[in-house]
């Protein structure tokens, strides 16, 4: 008798232990390559990663991330939008679900953005402008001092978005040319690098 | 030919006069530049005029303002704070975070990195286990924090911009100085002025 209970004992401990690895693991996806790209100001390596975790709450959450290393070329072009082009314009990298209607995901306010960008402002939005849906669809770092990257050097990006359903959708990783007007940042050119499913598995 | 460019660049000219009616954008405020900060400190000389500029504002505030009216600010810290010093800091004068600016170094490459955590109902409080493991999967070791996006009082404001912890309380971002729709929109971090404490670090400046 002593012995049925301990093995119910054991297999509800056990079922529950399972559960918890099953829901609560923070898990790594594949990482994906990108190469030589388009835009003269575009990175012509990176490497995109998505790590999904809960918080200390349990909030499911995905972080894409990517790294990028440019060439002298691409430095050179950014540094003359920045000094020799009329309006001015910033590099800009941007992690973004492709569908601007999406209603699985949002950045929120408690995000969090990681980037060895030089002198870089963040930023999210809620696509479509003016109002968008409620849901922050888009991340993004701009560096305000473009004549402090250099070539040949990993840089990096890290954002985070907070998971309600784990429904399909995909991240788009895009460089951008952006502009300042009426107290936004607006791309004037842009360039996607790499599309990719979430959840992966 | 002369009259036709003349007369094409009055048009040109006249188009953002155009769109702000359009779009009823149309006011006295301008519109808020988040990085006019680090563009106008690209050398020393530009950084100290910059937060001389600020110091105006505030000056004015000081004298015109009420005492409980709130001002949206981006505080650029004179040295690195620890948790403990940020924490007093928060405490001492009252601001209601909007979000926490660190500065990070790379493991290996030496690189200089920087983070922003939200935060939600504009207590200090962030999920430290979050940011530890966003630092440690970037390979990134903590510095220190550099820079506070808040919302501060008047009477607060007055007393934070002279500690010593603190090099600028720049207001420029603030809706009674400009048309910020980002920040006005979420009433959250977006559309922060950014911070200066590059500028700090480049030309020397960060206190021991």
């Amino acid at each position: 008798m002593n012995k049925k209970i301990l093995s119910v004992v054991v297999l509800i401990l056990f079922s529950t232990f399972s559960f918890a690895i099953t829901v609560y693991a923070d898990r790594w996806s594949p990482t994906e390559d990108w190469g030589p790209q388009v835009g003269s100001y575009s990175p012509d390596w990176g490497r995109t990663v998505m790590y999904e975790y809960n918080d200390s709450a349990y909030n499911l959450y995905v972080s894409p991330q990517a790294r990028f290393r440019f060439t002298q070329d691409a430095i050179n072009a950014i540094r003359n939008y920045y000094l020799n082009f009329s309006p001015t314009l910033y590099y800009t990298f941007d992690i973004s679900v492709s569908d601007q209607y999406n209603t699985t995901v949002s950045a929120l306010n408690t995000t969090m953005y990681y980037s060895t960008l030089p002198s870089p402002h963040f930023d999210r939005d809620d696509d479509p402008e003016p109002w968008g849906n409620g849901y922050f669809d888009e991340t993004e770092v701009t560096c305000t001092s473009p004549l402090d990257m250099y070539a040949n050097t990993d840089y990096r990006f890290d954002s985070r978005f907070r998971v309600y359903f784990t429904d399909p959708i995909t991240f788009e990783f895009t460089s951008q040319m952006s502009y300042y007007t009426f107290g936004e940042y607006d791309t004037y050119y842009y360039d996607i690098h790499k599309i990719r499913n979430y959840p992966w598995y | 030919m002369k009259k036709f460019i003349l007369v094409l660049l009055i048009l040109v000219a006249s188009i953002p006069i155009g769109y702000k009616i359009a779009t009823g954008k149309y006011s006295e405020k301008q519109p808020v530049n988040f990085i006019q900060s680090i563009r106008m400190s690209q050398t020393k000389e530009g950084l100290l005029s910059y937060k001389q500029s600020i110091e105006i504002k505030l000056d004015m505030i000081e004298k015109e303002a009420p005492e409980m009216e709130v001002y949206f600010v981006t505080i650029t810290f004179s040295q690195y704070l620890n948790e403990f010093e940020l924490e007093d800091l928060v405490k001492r004068y009252n601001l209601k975070v909007h979000a926490i600016v660190g500065r990070t170094i790379e493991k290996d490459t030496g690189l200089k990195g920087t983070f922003l955590i939200g935060i939600e109902d504009m207590k200090i409080e962030y999920d430290k286990k979050d940011l530890e493991n966003m630092l440690s999967r970037n390979d990134a070791v903590f510095k220190g924090f550099i820079e506070l996006i808040a919302d501060v009082s008047k009477r607060d404001l007055c007393l934070l911009k002279n500690d010593e912890r603190v090099f600028l309380v720049d207001v420029s971002a603030d809706s009674h100085f400009v048309l910020n729709p980002k920040h006005e929109k979420t009433k959250s971090w977006d559309g922060y002025m950014q911070g200066i404490f590059d500028g700090l670090e480049k030309f020397g400046l960060v206190k021991p």
